[in-house]
């Protein structure tokens, strides 16, 4: 290199490398132990880079180090397999880019690093952060292209000429900002010709080439379980984890209260509820069968649509509902699902319905837990006096060993005498639930997240008699328990509670701190009732950072559903569908073409014709214009202005010859000089001084006045025969 | 990248695949347009050169590149030449919408005559460096080629005195003033006037009169003799070393003329009469050995009875010696002593 690289270039190169390991960062194998070494290497690369130019010693030190990393690299194919091996050695090669000093071949190198960094990260499965990054990496990679062609251009002159700027030329420091200003109006331009490309480029089913997905690491599981003992604050986290919209609902407003159901825990022991299947559910309870016909659940298979038979006598009510990772204990939906169908998902997921039959809805997937799913499900309450009509006789129903599972509670003997007191004049097992929630909603309990510590034994009967301060968990699994000490079968369910509504979309967002533990009580005949004893705690005023904290939370969770649906998510279908759209909208632009253009009745295959068509029409389009702007036009000859005079002095000369019978076409000034002495004999004065003035001018390097000009005119027209 | 990208997007469907081949295509169809569109259009590129330099001698090419348009600069322009090889000799970073810039090349040109400058060529590939444009620019810049012609001593003049002498007084090495002139190179120091050049803040000597002809009529033969060893070479020499007797005596206010078959410049002094000699030997070249404009050119130099003829010839067997049928003797370039 002739010259340093200028520091635009050299930043401009970093922050391309520095992009490189964030699109690594972004996947969740890799996480952000990788940005440790990028760091470093970034802060070393400029001392790296001095001290490579002035020690010839420093490459004798770091060549040994690179040879020997190749010999390594199949040991790193055999212990982190082929794709983090190849991943490995492309960091490796980026670092000794980034630690040595580069010319314009070594700066491409080091864009191409960088590539096949976000390269690697984009087939496994990136979070949505890569959509930042990619910006990110669009931007650098446009900035240091400008940069290392200005640099290679200037470092490619053989032999610096006295270059002198004209007066009305801007001075040298004018050359930053008028590149800033163009890396801009360059980024603009990639970032919009990346969007058409995107958007217009035909989609095909995966696997053209025949490679089939492999589920090779699934995810699911039912491991929650709710811990009683203990004790201390629970911070609230606001982070919101769903986006739910109700779109048969006037205004996306839902009347009722939201209880978004995730899975039940029905065991509980040593202070803790956790999961165990049954004999029979008894959820036919509900739903029009009667007795223990396992029908209504097509349990296991599944697929990207699950579904049992509807109760007639509930109302549906359906939901659009995108969640950012899903829990495993279950996907949540409104209280009682009935129906649910996968919009996106990554590809390979699939749903089903639990074996342990309780509405628990399972979702398994490869990577990332997100999705937009569609739910219907059924709400409405039963009749109060119906439910207090109900047959006590559980013993009758129910199974022993079920029986005794979901009514085991572990309370004290002064505990129970409690519920018996509380409980005393409820003539239903209806009404001692209710006069249960009443008592643990009343004044005498206070719902707090600072808890007092709890002892791992008897931890609710303390809640209960002593301490009476807590969050839903407390609460919840007193009413259980209680109840379960009155003989009645009780589970408590997990999930989310409520949500806050959003005017600008109509619809609502879920938080982290809506998580929720409430209550199902088993009524024979009418399935599972459930019963809320938490108090419903108004949030106090927000402050500032709050209510930022909670904006931006929405802000993230709504992005990150643009990306996954609009981005990720941008598949044939929905490419053909916003192709009808733009065509309906053409429709309406174009009068009468709507007459007999019904976009809903065109077929499919039309409309991939019209596709293939625009994409096609642009690219040629595009291809022709270049094609006829870059035309090579002929060549102009750059003349003085006294030699363009020259010029027209001539073109009056031959003029004047056609005039007088002489065929001057492609002629030369001595031919037309020849030419006039012998046809015409004439005194050639005249003309000689003309011509001669002409080749004096045009070839000669000699000035042809303006009034010189006007004076040979003259005397042209007084050339006679 | 462009290649792979979109199978590999097909066969996965996955949307970041297409994304990135999409960024990939954007690239280059950003390249496209702003090749075809911003590159090189509205950039005018004019050049200047000197009209006539000495063989040898390095001159200066002013080159103006203008960016016509409106509102968008041009950037990384390259100025150079395709022939025989790439060579790029200017490079402006960034060239304001409006304004010029102007870039001055050196050049030489080592054969006398007269010589079209190669035309330039601009080269571009911003932004990125993927496609080139290249824009040629042919003009008409010719330049002229002057022997190279070094200060002589006239003492050379001495062998040839032939010829009527002018009746009045000429300059010379005599005793008698003639006239003051500026210092050339070669002038004896004796002759300075030392008051007159500290008054005038340069050299003056004292030119003497003498009673010798100061008219001069140069005869070049062009005429190729082939059997006379390497005639090219030696008639490039017989043209420097003519070039640098003329420019010499007409520093000297000399009279000088020359001929040559085909060519005349008829006596005069001072600088117009150098540029005049100098353009007749830059365009002379050897002719054919029977040219019959050669008797012509000699009748013409002897026709001036005042004259000293000199005879410059570039056959090694007739330097110094008197040549038949022309009466004047030819030119030993062993004689000249370069000052």
């Amino acid at each position: 290199m002739r010259k340093p690289a200028g520091i635009g270039l050299r930043t401009a190169s970093l922050l391309l490398a520095l992009s490189g390991f964030l699109a690594l960062a972004s996947v969740r194998i890799y996480g952000g132990i990788v940005l440790a070494p990028a760091l470093v290497l970034l802060a070393l690369s400029p001392i790296a880079e001095r001290l490579d130019a002035r020690f010839s010693v420093y490459r004798t030190v770091t060549w040994p180090l690179t040879l020997a990393y190749f010999c390594f690299v199949p040991f790193t194919v055999l212990t982190f397999g082929l794709l983090d091996a190849v991943v490995l050695l492309v960091i490796f090669i980026q670092a000794y880019l980034l630690l040595h000093t580069k010319d314009v071949r070594q700066y491409h190198h080091l864009a191409l690093m960088a590539l096949f960094m976000v390269l690697a990260a984009l087939v496994q499965g990136p979070e949505p952060a890569i959509g930042l990054v990619l910006v990110l990496y669009l931007l650098c990679t446009v900035w240091t292209f400008i940069a290392l062609r200005l640099h290679a251009d200037a470092a490619a002159c053989v032999a610096p000429p006295h270059v002198s700027q004209s007066p009305d030329a801007e001075p040298r420091r004018g050359l930053h900002w008028r590149v800033g200003v163009s890396v801009v109006m360059i980024s603009a331009g990639v970032f919009a010709f990346t969007a058409a490309f995107f958007i217009l480029t035909p989609r095909t089913e995966a696997g053209l080439f025949g490679r089939e997905i492999q589920f090779d690491r699934p995810r699911t599981g039912f491991t929650e379980r709710v811990d009683l003992a203990g004790g201390g604050a629970v911070e609230q986290d606001t982070t919101a984890v769903m986006h739910v919209e109700f779109p048969d609902l006037p205004d996306g407003r839902y009347p009722g209260p939201m209880y978004w159901r995730t899975t039940t825990l029905n065991q509980y022991a040593d202070s803790e509820w956790s999961r165990r299947g049954l004999t029979d559910n008894l959820e036919s309870q509900g739903i029009a069968f009667v007795g223990r016909r396992r029908t209504g659940f097509p349990f296991g298979g599944g697929g990207e649509h699950v579904s049992r038979f509807h109760n007639q006598s509930k109302h549906r009510v359906r939901q659009l509902i995108y969640m950012d990772d899903v829990p495993e204990r279950g996907v949540p939906c409104l209280d009682l699902v009935h129906e649910v169908t996968l919009v996106a998902a990554p590809r390979g997921a699939r749903l089903y319905w639990d074996g342990s039959l309780d509405f628990t809805v399972g979702f398994e997937t490869v990577g990332a837990r997100r999705m937009t799913y569609e739910v219907w499900s059924e709400v409405g309450e039963s009749d109060p006096s119906e439910l207090r009509a109900a047959s006590a006789d559980y013993e009758a129903v129910l199974a022993p060993r079920d029986f005794q599972l979901l009514t085991s509670h572990e309370l004290l003997p002064e505990t129970e005498a409690l519920a018996r007191r509380v409980t005393a004049d409820a003539a239903s097992v209806f009404d001692q639930a209710l006069r249960l929630q009443q008592w643990l909603s009343g004044p005498a309990f206070t719902y707090t997240l600072d808890l007092p510590l709890l002892p791992r034994e008897y931890a609710i009967d303390v809640f209960i008699n002593q301490t009476r301060r807590g969050h839903c968990e407390l609460f919840a699994s007193a009413l259980a328990l209680m109840l379960r000490s009155l003989g009645v079968p009780t589970r408590v369910v997990s999930g989310f509670r409520g949500g806050e509504y959003i005017e600008g979309n109509q619809s609502y967002t879920v938080r982290a701190s809506d998580a929720h533990l409430w209550v199902e009580m088993l009524i024979l005949g009418h399935g599972w009732v459930i019963f809320d004893p938490s108090p419903r705690v108004e949030p106090d005023a927000l402050g500032q950072i709050e209510r930022f904290s909670r904006s931006f939370s929405r802000f993230t969770l709504e992005m990150k559903m643009f990306w996954y649906q609009e981005i990720i998510g941008f598949d044939r279908a929905m490419q053909l569908e916003q192709i009808r759209g733009f065509t309906a909208r053409l429709a309406g632009f174009v009068p009468g073409i709507g007459r007999w253009v019904e976009p809903k009745s065109v077929s499919r295959g039309a409309f991939l014709s019209v596709r293939v068509l625009l994409f096609g029409g642009f690219v040629a389009a595009l291809v022709f214009w270049i094609a006829t702007a870059s035309r090579p036009k002929r060549p102009r000859y750059a003349f003085t202005r006294d030699q363009a005079r020259a010029g027209r002095l001539y073109r009056r000369v031959l003029r004047r010859m056609r005039w007088h019978g002489l065929a001057a076409t492609g002629s030369t000034a001595e031919e037309l000089l020849e030419s006039w002495k012998n046809r015409r004999g004439g005194d050639p004065g005249p003309l000689r001084e003309v011509l001669d003035a002409y080749n004096a001018a045009r070839f000669g390097g000699r000035p042809l006045t303006r009034k010189h000009y006007v004076a040979l005119l003259r005397r042209l027209r007084t050339l006679r025969d | 990248m462009m290649l792979l990208g979109l199978p590999m997007a097909w066969n996965t469907g996955n949307q970041l695949l297409y994304l990135l081949f999409a960024g990939v295509c954007a690239f280059h169809a950003v390249s496209l347009v702003w090749a075809a569109c911003f590159s090189s259009r509205g950039i005018v590129l004019t050049r200047a050169a000197p009209y006539a330099v000495q063989r040898g001698e390095f001159f200066w090419v002013r080159v103006r590149i203008e960016n016509r348009r409106r509102l968008i600069p041009a950037f990384s322009l390259c100025i150079g030449r395709e022939q025989p090889s790439r060579h790029v000799l200017a490079h402006v970073a960034c060239l304001p919408a409006g304004r010029a810039v102007e870039v001055n090349i050196p050049h030489s040109l080592a054969r006398r005559g007269p010589h079209r400058l190669p035309p330039y060529t601009l080269f571009t590939s911003f932004p990125f460096g993927l496609i080139e444009r290249r824009r040629h620019f042919p003009d008409a810049v010719e330049v002229l080629v002057y022997p190279r012609a070094h200060a002589v001593r006239a003492n050379v003049l001495d062998r040839f005195r032939v010829g009527r002498q002018v009746p009045h007084g000429v300059a010379g090495d005599g005793d008698e003033f003639f006239t003051l002139r500026e210092y050339v190179i070669g002038d004896d120091p004796r002759r300075i006037a030392w008051r007159v050049s500290a008054r005038l803040g340069r050299w003056i000597v004292r030119e003497m009169s003498r009673e010798r002809s100061r008219y001069i009529v140069f005869v070049l033969d062009t005429r190729r003799r082939d059997d006379s060893g390497d005639h090219d070479e030696n008639f490039e020499e017989a043209v420097e070393m003519l070039a640098s007797l003329a420019v010499t005596l007409l520093r000297r206010h000399y009279n000088v003329a020359v001929y040559a078959p085909g060519f005349a410049v008829e006596g005069g002094e001072g600088a117009t009469q150098e540029r005049h000699v100098l353009d007749l030997l830059a365009r002379v070249m050897p002719t054919a050995p029977d040219d019959p404009r050669w008797a012509d050119a000699v009748r013409r130099g002897k026709e001036s009875a005042w004259s000293t003829v000199i005879l410059v010839s570039s056959d090694p067997r007739a330097w110094g010696a008197v040549a038949p049928g022309v009466g004047a003797r030819v030119l030993d370039p062993r004689e000249i002593v370069y000052a």
